[in-house]
C-alpha cells in the first residue's frame, strides 16, 4: 500500500498549502464577480433615485402616495423621493413655472400635479424631461390608483389595516422554463457561459498537471529520487504523484462547484428574473465536468510527467511543455463554432481526438446534448490513450528521473520505451 | 548465510565498461566496504544492487533473492547524492520515508525520537529541513536510512562531508548496527574510513574489483612492512639484500621485505649505515595495499608492451 502512502504524501502537501487556501477561496469570488457583475450593472447599476415634486390640490392624497410608491433601490433607499409642494389653484401657474427650471436644472427628475378633481376625473399631469420613462410613468400611474382606491375606503368607514390588507399587491413569482427548450438565453451569453466553463476546464487541467511536472523535477534535483525507489518502484511513485495531485484539484474543484451551486442559488433567489441569469449549473453538466476533468488530467498528467522527468531546470521544463499547452488552446479556436453548431462536422471530429475530446466534449455537452454513443466513442478514445502515455511516460520516467545533464533525443527517448 | 551476492555484473555505459566482471559474496552480520578512487565504480555497483540501474550482464541477489518491492522493506539505502524534501519538517519527512517501508505511525514515532536523541538533534524535530546545516541534513539522511531497521544498509559515501566527531558517531552506530547482527556493505574513496570498520573489504579501480576478503587476512598476506625513518642519504638502501620493494615517502622509507627476510637483518645493516630515528615493524595500510596491488598492475601491463 506504498501507492496510498505517496498519494497522501502528495495531496496532503498541496492541499496544506496557504496558496492554495486562497486561490481555492478566491477564484470563486473573482468569477462570480465576472458573471454577475455585469448582470448586476446592467439591472439596478444605472438606477438613482428620482427626486420628483407633487403638488397635491386634493390635499389629502400625498401621505397615501408617498406609502405606495415604496419600491427600494439596491442600496435601500426609495426609488422615488417624494416632495411635497404646498400650492393651491390661485398660485399654480407661478409655481409650475418655478419646478420647470428646477427639472431643467435637473434637480427634481419630474414634478406630478394632483388636481381636486383627480377621484372623479382620474386624471393627473406628469412633467418630466423624459416621458418614455415607461416603467416610472406605470409605477406612479398605478401608485396614485391604489393611493386614490386606498383613500375611498377609509372613507366608506374601512378599518385603515384592514384597507391595506385588501390592497395588498400581487407579486408575480417568476420561475424559468428550461427543460422544454423555452430558455430565453440569448447564443452570445451561452457563449460566454461555456467559455467560463470550459477555462475552468483548461485551467485545472493545465494547472495541476504543470504541478506535476514540477513536483518530478522539484524531487529530481533535490535527488530525493533514488532514496524513494530504494523504498518503491519508479511506476507506484509515478502513480502516486498523478493520482494525489489529481485528487487535490478535484478538491478545489468541488469546493467551487458546492460555491457555485450556492452562488447560483443565492443569483436565482436575488434576480429572479428570467433573462438574467445566462447559464445553468445542472446535475448532469456537473457530472459531466468532472468526468472529462478527470480524463483530461490523467492523459495530460502523463505527458506533463514526461516533461518533468527528462528535463533539468524550470526553464527547460516550461519550454517543453509550451507545445503541450497548445494543444490545449486548440478547443478555444474552434469554441465558437462549436456553440454555434455543436454537431458539425468539425467540433465532432475533434470530440473523438483525444487530446482536444475533454474540452470540446464537454462543450458539446453543454450546448446540446450529443447522441451517446458520440460521448461513449470520445470517453472510450480517452482512456485507451490514457493507458498508453501512462505506459509510455512510465517507461520514460524511470530512466529520466536518475538522469541528469543533456536532455535526451527523441531517438533516446524511443529507446528508453523499448528498454526492458 | 549470504546477505548479499553478486554474481560477475557487468554495465557498459557509451561502450565503455563503468564495472566489469564484479562480483562479491557478503555474510550476513558484517561491515563490508567497497573502496577505491573516484570514478571506480563503486556507485554504478551500489545503484544496481538497488536495483536502479540493471547490470547489462550477471545476477545480483540480496538473501538469496533478486531485489522485488517486498525486499526493499529490509534494505536501508544511503544514496551518494543526499536530498531531502527541503519544504518539509524534519519529522515529517522522516515520518514518510518510515511509512514508505511500511512502518506503522507508533513505530515510525518512537523510533524517529531515539534516533533523534542519539544524534542529538531531538530539538530540531519540527524545524523545516532548509533550516538546518548541511552536516545535520546529512544526519538526517542517515537515520532515515536505518529507521526502520533494516536487516541490510547500503550506504554510499556515508562520510562524505562530516567533521570527525560526526564521522565518528556514524561509525559507533553502524558498530552497533552490527552487534544487532546487521549487515552493512558501504563505499569510500577514503581508505582510512575502512581501517576499523570493516570486517571485509573488497578494492576495486576502473569499474573492475582488484582485491577482496577479510581485512585481517589481506593484511596478513601483504606481510609487515618496515619503515624507516632516518638522516642522511637513502642510496644505500639498494644494498641491502631481501628488501622486494622501497616506498619512498620523502622523510620516510616503507620497505616491503621479501618472506624469507628477517627485519632483525635488515636493522644490522641499516644502522652501520645512518643514523636512525624510528625503526618499526608495521601492518601495511589499506591506501599501501591498495597502490601496491594497483601499481603492480600497472607494472605489468608495462611489462606486457
Amino acid at each position: 500500500m506504498k501507492l496510498g502512502k505517496i498519494i497522501k504524501k502528495e495531496y496532503l502537501t498541496i492541499v496544506k498549502k496557504k496558496s492554495f487556501l486562497i486561490s481555492t477561496l478566491i477564484t470563486p469570488f473573482i468569477m462570480g464577480a465576472l458573471i454577475f457583475l455585469p448582470v448586476y450593472l446592467a439591472q439596478f447599476g444605472m438606477e438613482t433615485q428620482k427626486k420628483i415634486a407633487v403638488i397635491d390640490l386634493t390635499k389629502e392624497l400625498f401621505p397615501e402616495l408617498v406609502k405606495n410608491l415604496d419600491r427600494k433601490l439596491k442600496s435601500g433607499q426609495p426609488v422615488y423621493k417624494l416632495i411635497q409642494i404646498k400650492a393651491i389653484r390661485e398660485d399654480l401657474n407661478k409655481i409650475k413655472n418655478l419646478l420647470k427650471n428646477k427639472v431643467e436644472e435637473k434637480e427634481y427628475y419630474a414634478y406630478l400635479i394632483l388636481p381636486e378633481d383627480i377621484i372623479k376625473k382620474r386624471e393627473a399631469e406628469y412633467y418630466s424631461k423624459n416621458v418614455s420613462d415607461l416603467q416610472t410613468i406605470e409605477e406612479i400611474s398605478e401608485g396614485i390608483t391604489s393611493s386614490i382606491a386606498k383613500l375611498l375606503l377609509k372613507k366608506e368607514g374601512v378599518e385603515p389595516n384592514k384597507v391595506d390588507e385588501l390592497m395588498k399587491r400581487v407579486t408575480l413569482k417568476t420561475i424559468k422554463i428550461i427543460k422544454g427548450k423555452e430558455k430565453k438565453t440569448g447564443f452570445l451569453s451561452e457563449y460566454f457561459g461555456l467559455i467560463f466553463l470550459v477555462s475552468l476546464l483548461f485551467g485545472l487541467m493545465l494547472g495541476y498537471g504543470m504541478t506535476i511536472m514540477r513536483n518530478i523535477l522539484e524531487e529530481k534535483n533535490a535527488r530525493i529520487v533514488e532514496v524513494l525507489l530504494s523504498s518503491t518502484n519508479p511506476f507506484e511513485l509515478m502513480m502516486g504523484k498523478i493520482i494525489g495531485i489529481g485528487s487535490a484539484g478535484l478538491t478545489q474543484m468541488l469546493i467551487w462547484i458546492i460555491l457555485g451551486m450556492a452562488g447560483f442559488l443565492y443569483a436565482s433567489y436575488r434576480f429572479p428574473k428570467p433573462h438574467i441569469m445566462t447559464f445553468n449549473f445542472s446535475f448532469t453538466m456537473v457530472i459531466f465536468f468532472l468526468i472529462f476533468f478527470i480524463l483530461g488530467f490523467f492523459l495530460y498528467a502523463s505527458i506533463f510527467a514526461i516533461v518533468g522527468a527528462i528535463t533539468n531546470t524550470d526553464y527547460e521544463a516550461q519550454q517543453l511543455a509550451g507545445p503541450i499547452t497548445w494543444f490545449l488552446i486548440v478547443p478555444f479556436i474552434i469554441a465558437f463554432m462549436t456553440t454555434r453548431n455543436p454537431n458539425g462536422i468539425i467540433p465532432v471530429i475533434f470530440s473523438f481526438i483525444p487530446f482536444f475530446a475533454p474540452i470540446v466534449m464537454f462543450m458539446r455537452i453543454s450546448v446540446i446534448q450529443p447522441p451517446f454513443y458520440e460521448i461513449l466513442i470520445s470517453v472510450i478514445t480517452i482512456i485507451l490513450t490514457i493507458i498508453f502515455t501512462i505506459w509510455i511516460s512510465s517507461k520514460i520516467f524511470r530512466i529520466g528521473i536518475l538522469m541528469y545533464g543533456k536532455r535526451p533525443s527523441i531517438k533516446e527517448l524511443i529507446r528508453w520505451v523499448k528498454y526492458r | 548465510m549470504l546477505a548479499l551476492q553478486i554474481k560477475n555484473i557487468s554495465k557498459k555505459f557509451n561502450g565503455f565498461y563503468a564495472v566489469k566482471n564484479f562480483s562479491l559474496s557478503v555474510p550476513e552480520g558484517t561491515i563490508y566496504g567497497i573502496l577505491g578512487p573516484n570514478g571506480a565504480g563503486k556507485t554504478t555497483t551500489i545503484r544496481m544492487i538497488m536495483n536502479i540501474l540493471v547490470p547489462d550482464e550477471g545476477e545480483i541477489l540480496i538473501f538469496n533473492k533478486r531485489m522485488d518491492d517486498a525486499l526493499k522493506n529490509r534494505i536501508g539505502y544511503l544514496p551518494e547524492e543526499r536530498g531531502l524534501y527541503r519544504k518539509m519538517k524534519v519529522f515529517e519527512v522522516l515520518s514518510y520515508f518510515g511509512e514508505l517501508k511500511g512502518m506503522s505511525r507508533k513505530e515510525i514515532s518512537k523510533k524517529i525520537d531515539e534516533w533523534l536523541s542519539r544524534i542529538e538533534l531531538i530539538e530540531w524535530k519540527n524545524r523545516k529541513i532548509e533550516e538546518l546545516s548541511k552536516g545535520m541534513q546529512q544526519k538526517i539522511q542517515f537515520i532515515s536510512t536505518i529507521l526502520h531497521s533494516p536487516d541490510l544498509i547500503i550506504f554510499d559515501e556515508p562520510f562524505a562531508g562530516l567533521d570527525p566527531i560526526n564521522t565518528n558517531l556514524l561509525k559507533d552506530i553502524m558498530l552497533e548496527l552490527k552487534k544487532q547482527g546487521k549487515t552493512i556493505l558501504y563505499s569510500t574513496h577514503l581508505m582510512e574510513h575502512a581501517e576499523k570498520l570493516s570486517d571485509y573489504v573488497a578494492l576495486i579501480n576502473k569499474g573492475e574489483k582488484v582485491l577482496d576478503g577479510k581485512l585481517s587476512e589481506i593484511k596478513a598476506k601483504f606481510g609487515k612492512n618496515l619503515v624507516l625513518e632516518f638522516e642522511g642519504d637513502n642510496g644505500f638502501l639498494k644494498e641491502i639484500k631481501g628488501i622486494k620493494r622501497i616506498y619512498n615517502f620523502g622523510r620516510y622509507v616503507e620497505l616491503e621485505l621479501k618472506k624469507e627476510t628477517n627485519p632483525q637483518d635488515v636493522l644490522k645493516e641499516v644502522v652501520n649505515k645512518v643514523k636512525l630515528i624510528k625503526f618499526e615493524v608495521a601492518e601495511p595500510s589499506l591506501n599501501d595495499i591498495f597502490i601496491r596491488v594497483v601499481g603492480e598492475e600497472k607494472n605489468e601491463i608495462r611489462k606486457n608492451h
